[in-house]
C-alpha cells in the first residue's frame, strides 16, 4: 500500500485509527499500550497458557528478585503501618483480599439461570502483549517534547465490539467496594517496580529522551556524574526515577538525566542497573554508588567547612577527593556510557555528541 | 488511600497488577482452587504473591463473562472490571464538541496522558494533534511502517511432505505439511496460493 495514500486517507478525522497509527503513537510518545478484548471462552487453555507465561516470566521474576535483594541491601525503610516488601504475615495484596470464589462465580452472580444458547455466548477477557515503542530514525523537537512528558507510561485500551472502537481503561476514582487496606504499600511498590522494569527496557534500547535536549532553558551542567543537592529551580516538575516521588530536599542527579529523591533510591537504582548489565560492565555502575557516597562526604565537608563556598569550587575540590577512591573519570565515563547505542540518525548522533562534550569537559579542564 | 491520585504515571501498572491477580498463581505453585477461600488466605500467602503478566506475552483471564443475557451495564466486561476497581471510559464526546467518531484511538491516548501532555496550542484539541503527530512519524519514517502496509502474497509449492512458501518480499520458508495456518489449510491451499 502506498504510504502517501494511506496518510491522505488517515488524515481524515472520521477515519478510525488502526494498528499502524497505534504503533506510531507508541513510537512517538515512547509509551507502551496494552489492549483488552473479549474472546470466545473456549480459547482459554490454562495448561498451555501457564506454561507459556512461566517461560516468559522467568526473566522478569529474576528481575523482581534482584529488586528485593537490592532493596534489602540498601536498607530502604518503609512506613510502619505498611508491610515490608515481600513479608507474608502483614501483606494483604490485592489478590489476597479479593475472594477467588467471587471471581469464579461472577457468571452466576450476573445471570443465575443460563440457557444453553446463553452459555455459548460466554466470553473471556484477552489481554494483548505490550505494544512497545521502537527507536525512530527521524524525530523533531516537537515529538521529543511530547515524548519527554509521556515516556514510560503504560496505557490500557479496551477494544469494543467488532469495529475498530477503543475505550480507555483506568482506575476507578472512587473505589470503595474493597477495604482501603488493599491499596497498601505492597501494591504500590509492585506497581512502581513494574514501571521501573519498563523504563529499564527503554533505557536498554537507548530510547529514553533526554529532556534537556528540548528544554528552552538549558540546565546548568554538573561537574561530576553524580551531583547531590541539585538546585530546585533546575528540577521543574521532575520525579524520582525510582519511586516517582516529587523531588524535594537533596535530590541526586546522575549523568544529567536520572534524578532521585534521595541517596537510597540512587543506590538501589545503581544496583539494579548493575544486575541488568553484562558482567563486563558491572563495575562502573557500582562506582556510581561509590561516587554517590563520596559526593555525600564531599557535600558534608563543604557545608560544614565552606559554608559560603560556591558550588563550582566545591565540585572542583571534590574531583580530587573522588580520584583517590575511584578510577579516573574519563575511564569511568568510558565504561558508563549507555550500552551499545545504535546510531539511529544524524540527529541521534548529534545528540550523543553533545552528551559526550558535556561529560568530557571536566576531564579536559 | 488511592495511590493513583498522587502518581498518575503508575495507573497502567496498577491495572496490570490487578489483571495479573486474576490469573492462576503460576509463579509459586500449581493452582488449587480449594485453597482460595477467605479463611485460608493468611495461611497461604505464599501462593498469592502477585505475578505480573510478562510484557512479551498475551493472556486470557480465566474469568467467564456472559454476554448473551447482558443488560444494564455499559459493557459486558464492566462487572469484572468493577471487581478489580477499573472502569471503561468512553472518550468520544461529540455532543460537547469533543472527539467524534473516528477519533477514539487518539482520544483515549490523549485522555490517558492529559495530566502530562499539554497541547502546543491551548485552543486545539490534543487528540487531533496526536493524529497529526502519528501521521508525521509515519511520513518521516516510512521504512519503519512499510511492513505494516504491505499486502503479503504467498505462493506455495509442495514437495513430498514439505511446503515451500515464498512471499512477495522474497522471504522463503519451509513448512511441513500440517504446519500451515488454519485458514490456509481450511480452504484449498492450492487455490488460495494460486498453485
Amino acid at each position: 500500500m502506498d504510504i502517501k495514500a494511506y496518510i491522505a486517507a488517515m488524515s481524515n478525522p472520521a477515519c478510525d485509527g488502526d494498528a499502524v497509527t497505534l504503533q506510531a503513537l507508541c513510537d512517538a510518545l515512547k509509551i507502551t499500550v496494552r489492549v483488552t478484548k473479549l474472546v470466545e471462552a473456549q480459547k482459554y487453555d490454562e495448561a498451555s497458557q501457564t506454561e507459556r507465561l512461566l517461560a516468559s516470566s522467568r526473566s522478569s521474576s529474576d528481575f523482581f528478585h534482584s529488586i528485593i535483594e537490592a532493596r534489602d541491601t540498601s536498607s530502604l525503610i518503609l512506613d510502619e503501618d505498611s508491610c515490608s516488601f515481600g513479608s507474608s504475615d502483614t501483606c494483604s495484596s490485592y489478590a489476597s483480599a479479593m475472594s477467588r470464589d467471587s471471581v469464579e462465580n461472577l457468571e452466576m452472580r450476573v445471570s443465575p439461570t443460563l440457557s444453553a444458547q446463553e452459555k455459548g455466548a460466554r466470553k473471556r477477557l484477552y489481554i494483548s502483549h505490550d505494544i512497545e515503542p521502537r527507536c525512530l530514525g527521524n524525530v523533531d523537537s516537537e515529538i521529543r517534547r511530547f515524548a519527554s512528558s509521556s515516556q514510560g507510561r503504560l496505557i490500557w485500551l479496551s477494544h469494543v465490539g467488532d469495529e475498530a472502537h477503543y475505550r480507555l481503561l483506568r482506575l476507578k476514582s472512587a473505589f470503595d467496594t474493597m477495604e482501603s487496606s488493599v491499596f497498601n504499600r505492597h501494591e504500590e511498590i509492585m506497581a512502581s517496580e513494574s514501571r521501573i522494569q519498563r523504563i529499564l527496557k527503554l533505557q536498554a534500547s537507548d530510547q529514553l529522551v533526554d529532556l534537556d535536549f528540548v528544554e528552552a532553558i538549558p540546565m546548568a551542567r554538573s561537574q561530576t556524574h553524580v551531583n547531590i543537592g541539585v538546585h530546585r529551580a533546575q528540577l521543574g516538575n521532575r520525579q524520582c526515577t525510582l519511586c516517582l516521588k516529587s523531588l524535594f530536599d537533596d535530590p541526586v542527579e546522575i549523568r544529567g538525566y536520572f534524578y532521585f529523591c534521595n541517596v537510597q533510591c540512587c543506590a538501589t537504582w545503581s544496583k539494579l542497573r548493575a544486575r541488568k548489565t553484562p558482567a563486563t560492565t558491572q563495575q562502573p555502575v557500582i562506582n556510581l554508588v561509590d561516587d554517590t557516597q563520596a559526593s555525600i562526604k564531599r557535600k558534608d565537608e563543604a557545608s560544614s567547612f565552606q559554608a559560603d563556598a560556591k558550588p563550582k569550587d566545591t565540585s572542583l575540590t571534590n574531583d580530587k577527593s573522588c580520584t583517590k577512591h575511584s578510577p579516573h573519570r574519563s575511564e569511568i565515563f568510558s565504561r558508563l556510557r549507555p550500552r551499545p547505542s545504535r546510531p539511529c540518525s544524524l540527529t541521534k548522533t548529534r545528540h550523543n555528541l553533545r552528551k559526550h562534550k558535556r561529560l568530557i569537559r571536566p576531564v579536559d579542564r | 488511600m488511592l495511590p493513583f491520585n498522587t502518581e498518575p504515571a503508575l495507573e497502567g501498572d496498577y491495572i496490570l497488577l490487578r489483571f495479573s491477580s486474576l490469573l492462576p498463581q503460576i509463579s509459586c505453585c500449581k493452582r488449587n482452587t480449594s485453597q482460595y477461600n477467605n479463611s485460608s488466605i493468611k495461611e497461604n500467602q505464599s501462593l498469592l504473591m502477585p505475578s505480573l503478566i510478562p510484557g512479551d506475552s498475551s493472556a486470557i483471564l480465566p474469568v467467564i463473562i456472559p454476554t448473551a443475557n447482558f443488560r444494564g451495564w455499559a459493557s459486558p466486561t464492566q462487572p469484572l472490571l468493577d471487581m478489580v476497581g477499573i472502569e471503561e471510559v468512553e472518550c468520544l464526546t461529540p455532543s460537547s464538541g469533543g472527539p467524534a467518531a473516528g477519533q477514539c484511538q487518539f482520544a483515549c491516548i490523549s485522555t490517558a496522558l492529559s495530566d502530562s501532555l499539554t497541547s502546543l496550542d491551548n485552543n486545539s484539541r490534543l487528540d487531533l494533534e496526536l493524529r497529526r503527530l502519528a501521521l508525521r512519524i509515519i511520513e518521516t519514517n516510512p521504512t519503519m511502517y512499510q511492513d505494516f502496509l504491505t499486502t503479503v502474497r504467498v505462493s506455495c509449492v509442495l514437495f513430498d511432505n514439505i511446503y515451500v512458501v515464498v512471499h512477495n518480499n522474497g522471504f522463503c520458508k519451509l513448512l511441513f505439511q500440517g504446519w500451515l495456518s488454519h485458514e490456509i489449510e481450511k480452504s484449498s491451499w492450492r487455490t488460495v496460493c494460486g498453485y
